[in-house]
């Protein structure tokens, strides 16, 4: 059963970055003043404009999504999306700097994406399966 | 379990990933456990919680639901019966993102969260499935009752 387990673990992990990657796309006006990616332009210098990082972060989010969904290069794809998470912690949801609802809100969120990055390191423990673009394309 | 994943310039992270296996584990166990964790160290879900949204018995249900969250906390951690304490989390999750967080039903402005909290739920389910798929790895008490 482990193979098709794997498929379902690799699927429901991927929601979550290819709808709000898509949903980041569509609507790319609001997150080029989104408070975490003006931070993250703040912090790096200003070396890339506010609008390449929110297309950089819905590409991430998009395409990271859709590689664990089809399983291509499920391990990189696995290690790239934890990164991008690691900065929205620490870029989106530092709740320790927010104070009353906001606080708790961003808490909770803080959290889940710890339990996602779980998510994604067992992934990365389980590595393909065989149904999976990586097992097709693999040893060749 | 682990097999080359694809040319072998694209598979270095495989090395990287069989070779540090019981190491993610671990780590990937604790991470989802602290979801857990925070939500039980409040005492939720709450009395008051539940029969805001009309979920059946609060006052059974909300000790009830504390009970399976600290298991799973303690499961999971510990890495004590690590694929019963994957699925209790996984029903657990399903239970509260069904009853929780159906995000059509709230006004407007609060369907967006709603709707994150449902798909990062989707996505610690995936995770506590695929912990049922590897089980706790070395460094788990699972292990040493092996021995």
């Amino acid at each position: 059963m482990s193979d098709s387990a794997n498929l379902a673990a690799r699927a429901l992990t991927s929601v979550v970055f290819i709808v709000f990657g898509y949903l980041q796309f569509t609507n790319i006006g609001s997150y080029t003043t989104n408070a975490a990616i003006v931070k993250f332009v703040g912090v790096t210098g200003g070396v890339l404009s506010p609008t390449v990082i929110a297309y950089l972060v819905a590409a991430i989010d998009l395409f990271g999504g859709l590689l664990i969904l089809v399983g291509f290069q499920t391990r990189w794809a696995a290690s790239v999306l934890i990164i991008f998470i690691v900065l929205t912690l620490i870029f989106a949801h530092p709740f320790w700097t927010f104070a009353g609802p906001s606080r708790a809100a961003n808490q909770v969120q803080f959290y889940k994406n710890l339990a996602i990055i779980g998510a994604l390191l067992f992934l990365i423990v389980l590595g393909p399966g065989r149904y999976s673009l990586d097992n097709r394309s693999g040893r060749s | 379990m682990a097999k080359g994943s694809s040319h072998p310039l694209l598979s270095h992270a495989d090395g990287i990933a069989t070779g540090m296996t019981d190491i993610l584990l671990l780590v990937g166990r604790v991470l989802i456990a602290c979801v857990f964790l925070l939500t039980v160290w409040g005492g939720s879900p709450t009395v008051a919680y539940l029969t805001s949204i009309n979920f059946v018995n609060p006052g059974i249900m909300s000790p009830l639901a504390n009970i399976v969250e600290w298991v799973i906390v303690i499961s999971l951690v510990l890495g004590l019966g690590t694929r019963y304490g994957a699925l209790l989390g996984l029903a657990f999750v399903i239970v509260a993102t069904v009853s929780a967080h159906r995000w059509w039903g709230y006004p407007q402005a609060g369907q967006l969260v709603q709707y994150i909290f449902l798909t990062k739920n989707l996505a610690i389910a995936g995770g506590l499935i695929a912990l049922f798929v590897t089980g706790g790895g070395r460094f788990s008490v699972d292990e040493k009752l092996r021995r």
